[in-house]
């Protein structure tokens, strides 16, 4: 064989030659480390040595859609301690806890919890006052190892402003520890523990320093290390929400501290949340603090659930206002058309030997598709669900996207509920069932459950002609160096309800406000067509909820917006007016924009 | 065969620095148990003991077996590997995108070192099968594709260090074959371009010396056309592609080229290591007697920086004789290789030569600073079962094709 005549060729000098040149870079390569600097290194490792000092990063800012601050960070001090420079542990430790005003086994479980390596301080408190600053730098000589630090601090400026959404930052956990290993996280780092803080923590984080300093056998820092500059932090990208923080402000108003609900409202042509409201609410500055124990208990413990952001993680039924998609279901299936008339309502109508009331008990008469969502007609719906039947109703709500999460920038979305004959089996057993359930799910009322996140979404889709886009909540991630990231419209469904039909549920839900007999009067805004659609959900536990859902103005809509109040009765009284101002104010103030 | 001409092919002095390394290594190990801040479990040595009995019975059977049925075996090898190394995406529980490990039925082990061998049969088993004439490429492509599969398999664990050591297979078993230097030099240029391609000097500097390469080995017109244009259009096409990227997929690639970025993690490492071997000094500090290790600044030191844990306390004179050992091993190697006289045996010699040169180089560079932090272990010292097998099992290749060198 001809080619590996150069294998049997011993004179071939070629591999050996390469072997030797590897090993002779190897050779002088440990002969510079190991001879010539010796001495250098055998210094390095009796003084021990190099104390590594990290430095935070600042995290990025958070700012409205026009670029007011939402969320930025101010100096803070920390004070540490150095494991590898502590002398006579328990004097020291005791003094300290005396100066920061806490108990010495506190000081202890912290400094065993997260001592890792001799050298890097560990955090035993964070942002400590001026006074205790001066008092521990005084009585310095007593505190060998026991150093403070200066280190950005998270500070949310409107309080509890949108604090669901912003969400709050706090030390990691030695789980997420162990799962983000090898992320550059390290003991007392900070990580967004939720809100728009946890989903793009990794944008906002950005990329820690360090200091590089030889210190002395007794602990005295000798200066930075020599050939080894220190590594500048990188703060980390600003986010630009689609939030805007004059609406926010007045759905923060128009929504009371004392009542549990929540509001959203989006840009219909988009997609963009502009203001985002949940309540009961809580102050994200009391995270980004050192959290006294007795706080924490009582936000997590509060039966108001103040953290839980009843936006998108809570689902309620959804009442009358899933009306207008049961009309859509009804009008794309055929069974009626814009004039059909049904027999009239006298308050109530008889199924099987079962009497559904309707909510007005003197009955509406005779009333076409309009009118029947004007006045919200129980007895209309009624009807018109039992020509449906479940299996058609069902998967038209499906197909309009409902029961599933829409996929917004935030964790925690719960995907709400269209019941169908699976559920229904799977729930109660196949024969415990009946045809009857169709009568309460067509108003909205019995399993089905909707995020007020949805309501918003279903309605802006209908006033933008039936596109479903997914809601997002930041707009743009912006760096330092000025490259930015904008976070585009994303199309993620198409009502299926044709054009002429979306026309007359516009008119239907035009007629709600607009209209003399409508029931969400209370909403309108003079000067605007207004679309929407009341809903009052009976639920077990009380009162019922409150819902208003709208868009407005009727043509190229420019906001939706869902109101929910928690066992707030009817929601013709109760959101309709919370949704209208809101409405209101955005029409006035952004129409000059 | 007399039992004279059996002890006279058997390789006694490869026997002999194999086991010498290895005990160091457990000697080692052993020294890096002692201190009051090591947390690691006291007796890794005797779990590495077995380790070593367990592979030198590997090394025993693979120098037994002749190797013609590696020949005939080795696509069917290959193809196993591949498929264990495609489990690894099927297998749940992905911890932090790093997932070497591969279990079925209680056993745990790596098929990224399988694939080694693997590799090295099917490559061996392929360019031993056809004539290669001396001047054309053309035989190699489909070659170049069997050491792409595992390594873009293995790039995925995400593991860079251990899917360069497939290069350096690649590289000496193409060289095995007779594929010239020029030749070898411009089928890997569009990488070399890749990387250069980040410093324009640089680069300029690869392009003039690709044309001098082209200029010297001629190639047809379309093929030097093709060489150059596409090297040219890596080199422009790169630097804009990465300014493209966001910052934090910047980061995610620098990270993952070069962990010593991160100065709090293997950064440190590097440091940590640097004063360990320096401090060493000319005679090192004596056995047992390094500050370094036994305080647990130096990471990994049973592990990948073990011959930081071993220079420490040796010092230069420690050093050299490791190196010489390895050297040893090495040129043995390479004269099994050179002195075999069938095709297939000489390659998977050169092979396996190859892997251990490649592995001993980047370790020691890590240690030393003077390459980025890849994880890799140093052959027969460091701990680790896997490794420590497939070592063995390699160096069994080498005692095997001596021992057959004469045979065609």
């Amino acid at each position: 064989m001809k080619s590996s005549r150069r294998l049997h060729d011993r004179t071939d000098l070629i591999p050996l030659l390469v072997v030797l040149i590897l090993f002779g870079v190897l050779i002088s390569r440990l002969f510079f480390l190991q001879v010539v600097r010796a001495q250098t290194y055998r210094r390095l490792s009796e003084e021990n040595r190099i104390r590594v000092i990290p430095v935070d990063a600042p995290r990025g800012h958070i700012l409205d859609r026009h670029g007011q601050v939402l969320v930025c960070n101010r100096p803070s001090y920390v004070v540490s301690i150095v494991p590898f420079q502590l002398r006579e542990m328990e004097r020291t430790i005791e003094i300290l806890a005396n100066f920061l005003g806490m108990e010495t086994e506190q000081i202890v479980t912290r400094f065993n919890e997260s001592r890792q390596r001799r050298f890097a301080p560990v955090k035993i408190k964070r942002d400590i006052d001026f006074q205790t600053l001066a008092v521990i730098q005084e009585n310095k000589l007593d505190l060998p190892g026991v150093i403070y630090q200066v280190e950005p601090r998270r500070e949310y400026l409107h309080g509890p402003l949108a604090a669901h959404l912003l969400g709050t930052v706090g030390e990691i956990s030695s789980n997420e520890l162990t799962t983000l290993q090898g992320s550059g996280y390290r003991h007392g780092s900070l990580i967004g523990k939720g809100g728009l803080e946890k989903q793009y923590e990794r944008f906002l984080r950005g990329e820690d320093g360090v200091q590089y300093v030889e210190v002395s056998a007794v602990g005295r820092e000798i200066g930075p290390l020599p050939n080894r500059p220190a590594l500048e932090a990188k703060p980390g990208n600003d986010l630009l929400l689609t939030i805007d923080l004059s609406l926010q402000r007045v759905a923060e108003e128009a929504l009371s501290d004392s009542v549990a609900g929540a509001i959203v409202a989006l840009d219909p042509a988009s997609g963009e949340i502009l203001a985002m409201v949940s309540r009961p609410a809580f102050d994200p500055n009391l995270f980004s603090s050192v959290i006294p124990e007795s706080t924490w208990r009582a936000l997590h413990e509060d039966p108001g659930h103040p953290l839980l952001n009843r936006a998108i993680q809570s689902a309620y039924p959804p009442g009358s206002i899933l009306k207008v998609l049961t009309a859509a279901a009804g009008l794309e299936a055929g069974v009626i058309t814009p004039y059909t008339r049904f027999s009239p309502c006298t308050g109530a109508l008889k199924y099987g030997n079962r009497w559904f009331g309707c909510w007005q008990s003197w009955g509406h008469g005779s009333l076409a598709l309009v009118e029947a969502l004007a006045q919200s007609c129980d007895v209309y719906f009624y009807q018109l669900g039992l020509k449906l039947g479940l299996d058609r109703w069902s998967d038209f709500m499906k197909g309009c996207d409902l029961g599933e999460a829409l996929g917004v920038d935030l964790a925690g979305e719960v995907d709400g509920l269209v019941p169908d004959r699976n559920f229904f089996t799977e729930r109660y057993g196949r024969r415990n069932w009946g045809s009857g359930v169709i009568l309460n799910l067509v108003i909205g009322q019995g399993e089905n459950l909707m995020t007020p996140l949805q309501a918003a979404s279903m309605m802006a889709a209908i006033g933008n002609g039936g596109i479903i886009y997914r809601p997002h909540l930041v707009g743009e991630i912006r760096s330092l160096t000025g490259k930015s990231l904008p976070q585009k419209p994303e199309v993620i469904g198409q009502l299926p309800i044709t054009a002429g039909n979306l026309t007359t549920l516009k008119r239907g839900l035009r007629a709600v406000v607009q209209h003399s007999s409508g029931t969400g009067r209370q909403a309108a805004v003079s000067g605007f067509e207004v679309a929407g659609k009341t809903g009052t959900a009976q639920n077990p536990h009380g009162e019922d909820h409150s819902w208003f859902a709208a868009f407005a103005p009727l043509e190229q809509p420019r906001i939706a917006i869902a109101v929910l109040v928690e066992h707030g009765g009817h929601g013709g009284s109760v959101a309709a007016p919370i949704a209208g101002r809101i409405m209101e104010a955005y029409l006035r103030g952004s129409g000059t924009e | 065969m007399s039992l004279v001409t059996i002890r006279r092919n058997v390789d006694v002095w490869m026997i002999m620095l194999v086991l010498a390394l290895c005990a160091i290594g457990m000697v080692t190990i052993y020294s890096t148990l002692q201190g009051s801040e090591v947390s690691s479990d006291s007796r890794l040595h005797l779990k590495q003991l077995f380790w070593i009995g367990l592979g030198l019975v590997a090394m025993v059977l693979t120098a037994m077996v002749t190797y013609k049925v590696y020949y005939v075996l080795g696509p069917i090898f290959y193809l196993l590997s591949l498929i264990s190394l495609g489990l690894l995406f099927f297998q749940g529980g992905r911890v932090a995108g790093a997932n070497r490990w591969l279990h079925i039925g209680g056993i745990s082990w790596q098929p990224a070192e399988f694939a080694k061998v693997a590799t090295i049969f099917m490559l061996a088993h392929y360019l031993s099968g056809r004539k290669i004439a001396t001047g054309s490429i053309k035989p190699f492509l489909p070659a170049l594709g069997l050491v792409a599969l595992p390594v873009l398999l293995i790039i995925q664990q995400p593991d860079l260090g251990t899917s360069l050591v497939f290069l350096s297979i690649l590289v000496s078993m193409f060289y095995g074959a007779g594929m010239k230097p020029v030749d070898l030099f411009l089928l890997l240029s569009p990488a070399l371009s890749l990387v250069c391609a980040f410093h324009l000097v640089t680069w300029m500097i690869f392009i003039l010396v690709l044309l001098v390469m082209l200029y010297r080995a001629r190639p047809r017109f379309l093929a030097t056309a093709v060489i150059f244009l596409t090297n040219f259009a890596v080199g422009i096409i790169t630097p804009i592609l990465w300014r493209g990227l966001h910052e934090y997929q910047q980061k995610r690639i620098l990270v993952f080229l070069d962990p010593g970025r991160d100065p709090l993690g293997a950064g440190y490492q590097v440091i940590q290591s640097k004063v360990a071997l320096g401090s060493g000094g000319f005679l090192g500090k004596g056995f047992l007697q390094g500050t370094q290790t036994k305080l647990a600044f130096l990471p990994a030191q049973h592990t990948d920086f073990i011959f930081s844990a071993f220079g420490e306390q040796f010092g230069f004179i420690g050093s050299l004789l490791i190196l010489t050992l390895f050297l040893l091993f090495i040129i043995r190697g390479l004269r099994s290789a050179q002195m075999a006289r069938n095709q297939f045996a000489s390659l998977i010699a050169m092979g396996a030569t190859a892997v251990f040169c490649f592995h001993v180089f980047v370790n020691l560079g890590v240690a030393t600073g003077i390459m980025p932090v890849t994880g890799l272990p140093l052959p027969f010292m460091s701990y680790g079962g896997s490794s420590m097998i497939t070592n063995l099992l390699l160096a069994g290749l080498l005692i095997n094709v001596r021992y057959r060198w004469q045979e065609y």
